[in-house]
């Protein structure tokens, strides 16, 4: 009986360092991950949104979007260009100041 | 009395001793095995090995090549970019017939696809190993994929080179080539700062192959390669070729270039060979449309000569600018020299400014005559014309200069106004920089800095003077004659409203063997503004417009670099030097000479 008792307990005691060494391996194999996540993924991500960046802030396409949203924006080299304007023909109306 | 039995007597203990006597045989041939494992040496290399293959596994760890940026007033924008991206393919051997249908859907659901289209893709390569699905897919489609769990279907990531400025700037950046390696402009030239090298991580796998233990000391980190930053503004680079696009349509011509160049410091702020080509799209690209003709096509400068050899003979003191010439009425027939005629124009005594102003051939024979070949030559060679000017883009030509033992009675009446020598546009930009800047030939450079992947500056360029070419108070001279070209000479079309200008027209025939092609012209204008202290200076080139459309430099190229000039001054701030006199006529502000290059940093 005793012969008995001293095999389960042993097996038991095998059987969990069998489970703990597996859940060490899968935690181990998830920091690996991880790691990679961090060295590869990541970097692959913000090397997509570094070139993506590129494309939004392309002077080209800036212009096109402002021309297609209609926003009226004059470059900097044009505004300048232009002969400076007198003011308008007419002095503008005062606001009347409700009481 | 009770008697304690001995071990030996007791029931059943035969069992043990059987059971822990075979224990022992199998530690025994066990330890036998491995000793013999270790004792064989050819045996034990291979174990080893075997075990290292089994235990260890290297991962690849990518390393991004480095990114082109460009100026854009104050800040950078990227012209050249490398990203990552996913791609599926099938290894057409691991997929039974009976599975195919099945698997076909479920990928072909995944990536957004026909399953008929990957049936047909794994069928037409059944044999194979490799092949295909779906190249540069999204991130969902290759996770959507990866939680397939079909083995034989893999994602794997591939690099690709964008430009997301597309043409603008597309002859000085060039393009990478699809196995990464630099094909054009400065991707060609500064592919080894560019490059990348890619690292890997060895690891302990467990029996699943998963990575489980890192080894140190294995391996190698990933070396992102070094990021460009030119000289080359996006704004600037945008009016050029606007402009140079422009002419070349309206004056159907073949080709066109421009440049403009700082002339203080010899940094190329833009350039361009138009039609141009988009990077994206070289493999269908011609070949003349990728070449930078800016720096490979030399051709005859005509005219816009010049003023080069007119004030180096100035300055050497062989002439000055109220040197009157007699410019024969139009029509020279010079001993040994052929026949020289002003282009239908005949004019009798003229000033050397006239000379200029007025673009007379016979003058500058004159002038030639009175330099003689030697001095001739010299002035080219110190000039800059025959060599490479260094700047960092690749295929630059020379441009052709005969050596002076070939130089006869035609070379001295025709070198000082543009034939029987060939530049090219950088070399001739440069020479009217060193007039701009009071007399320094600098070497144009393009490549302002080059950073690491962390951002420290591991190169930074700087101003190189080459020689000093001309006295100061030659170029201060010369550029108040250049102005007079502007005010009242052939260059009339580049009068700036805001500011003073100068520049000089250039037309000259294409040169064929043993003569000129008939009809067919380079215009040519250079310029620069303000007077006082010139800025910017800036060149376009027009090859063989229609010639019933227009061909002088003064039509296809002047009214050009008068925009590119006026949005550039705008561009980079410089204050206005016109000014209304108590008349209200528009006249020149004293110049101050301390307007900031800073404005452009």
């Amino acid at each position: 009986m005793r012969f008995v008792l001293v095999i389960v307990s042993l097996t038991a005691i095998a059987l969990g360092l069998i489970h703990l060494r597996g859940a060490e391996l899968s935690e181990r194999h998830q920091i690996q991950q991880l790691e990679y996540q961090y060295r590869v993924e990541m970097r692959r991500k913000l090397w997509d949104q570094q070139v993506r960046l590129g494309y939004l802030v392309a002077p080209g396409q800036v212009r096109r979007r402002a021309d297609e949203m209609g926003l009226g924006f004059v470059e900097k080299s044009n505004v300048a260009c232009e002969v400076p304007k007198t003011g308008p023909a007419t002095p503008p109306v005062p606001r009347e100041h409700k009481r | 009395m009770v008697t304690r039995k001995g071990k030996d007597d007791l029931p059943g203990i035969w069992r043990y001793r059987i059971v822990f006597g075979l224990l022992v045989l199998v530690a025994v041939g066990l330890l036998s095995y491995m000793a013999w494992i270790l004792a064989n040496t050819s045996q034990r290399e291979a174990r080893v090995r075997q075990a290292s293959r089994q235990q260890r596994m290297t991962i690849p760890l990518p390393a991004r090549p480095g990114n082109i940026f460009a100026r854009a007033y104050r800040r950078y924008v990227l012209l050249a970019g490398s990203r990552q991206s996913p791609s599926c393919y099938v290894d057409p051997g691991m997929i039974r017939d009976n599975e195919l249908a099945d698997t076909c859907l479920r990928v072909g659901e995944a990536l957004g696809i026909s399953p008929v289209e990957v049936q047909q893709t794994v069928v037409l390569h059944r044999d194979g190993r490799f092949a295909w699905i779906k190249r540069d897919i999204t991130e969902q489609q290759a996770q959507a994929i990866q939680k397939l769990h079909i083995s034989a279907f893999e994602i794997t990531y591939e690099w690709r080179r964008e430009y997301p400025n597309a043409e603008l700037g597309a002859t000085i950046v060039g393009f990478r080539r699809h196995d990464g390696v630099g094909g054009a402009g400065v991707e060609l030239t500064q592919d080894n700062q560019l490059a990348a090298l890619a690292g890997s991580k060895v690891v302990l796998a467990d029996a699943r192959r998963r990575a489980i233990w890192p080894i140190i000391g294995e391996g190698k980190l990933p070396q992102d390669g070094k990021h460009i930053f030119l000289s080359l503004d996006v704004s600037i680079q945008g009016f050029l070729q606007e402009a140079v696009a422009e002419s070349l349509e309206k004056f159907k011509a073949k080709w066109g270039v421009g440049i403009v160049v700082n002339p203080h410091t010899g940094q190329i702020l833009g350039m361009c060979s138009m039609p141009t080509f988009n990077p994206d799209d070289f493999t269908t690209t011609p070949a003349e449309r990728i070449t930078n003709k800016a720096i490979c096509a030399p051709y005859e400068p005509g005219s816009a000569f010049k003023p080069i050899v007119a004030a180096a003979a100035v300055d050497a003191g062989i002439v000055n600018y109220q040197t009157t010439i007699f410019c024969e009425n139009g029509t020279y027939n010079a001993p040994q020299g052929g026949k020289i005629s002003d282009h239908g124009a005949s004019y009798g005594d003229l000033s050397l400014t006239d000379v200029i102003v007025y673009s007379s051939n016979i003058g500058m024979a004159k002038v030639g005559e009175k330099l003689g070949n030697r001095k001739l030559s010299e002035i080219l060679e110190t000039s800059g014309f025959g060599r490479d000017t260094g700047v960092e883009l690749p295929g630059e030509s020379a441009g052709i200069v005969r050596p002076l033992r070939k130089w006869d009675g035609y070379s001295t009446r025709r070198v000082p106004f543009g034939q029987e020598v060939s530049v090219t546009s950088l070399q001739l930009i440069m020479a009217y920089s060193a007039i701009a800047n009071g007399g320094l030939l600098l070497k144009p450079w393009i490549v302002d800095h080059i950073n690491d992947s962390s951002g420290k500056t591991v190169w930074q360029g700087q101003r190189q003077v080459v020689s000093r070419v001309l006295k100061e108070a030659t170029c201060e001279e010369t550029l108040a004659v250049l102005a007079q070209v502007v005010e009242r000479g052939t260059g009339k079309a580049c009068k700036l409203d805001r500011w003073t200008s100068w520049g000089k027209t250039g037309t000259a025939q294409i040169p064929a063997r043993g003569g000129y092609i008939d009809g067919a012209f380079v215009g040519s204008f250079i310029g620069g503004a303000p007077v006082g202290r010139p800025e910017v200076v800036c060149l376009i080139s027009i090859y063989w417009p229609d010639k019933s459309l227009g061909h002088f430099g003064a039509t296809v190229a002047a009214p050009y670099v008068k925009k590119v000039l006026a949005r550039t001054l705008s561009y980079l701030n410089v204050p206005s030097d016109i000014q209304a006199d108590t008349t209200g006529t528009l006249v020149a502000r004293p110049t101050t000479g301390a307007l900031a290059s800073a404005n452009h940093d």
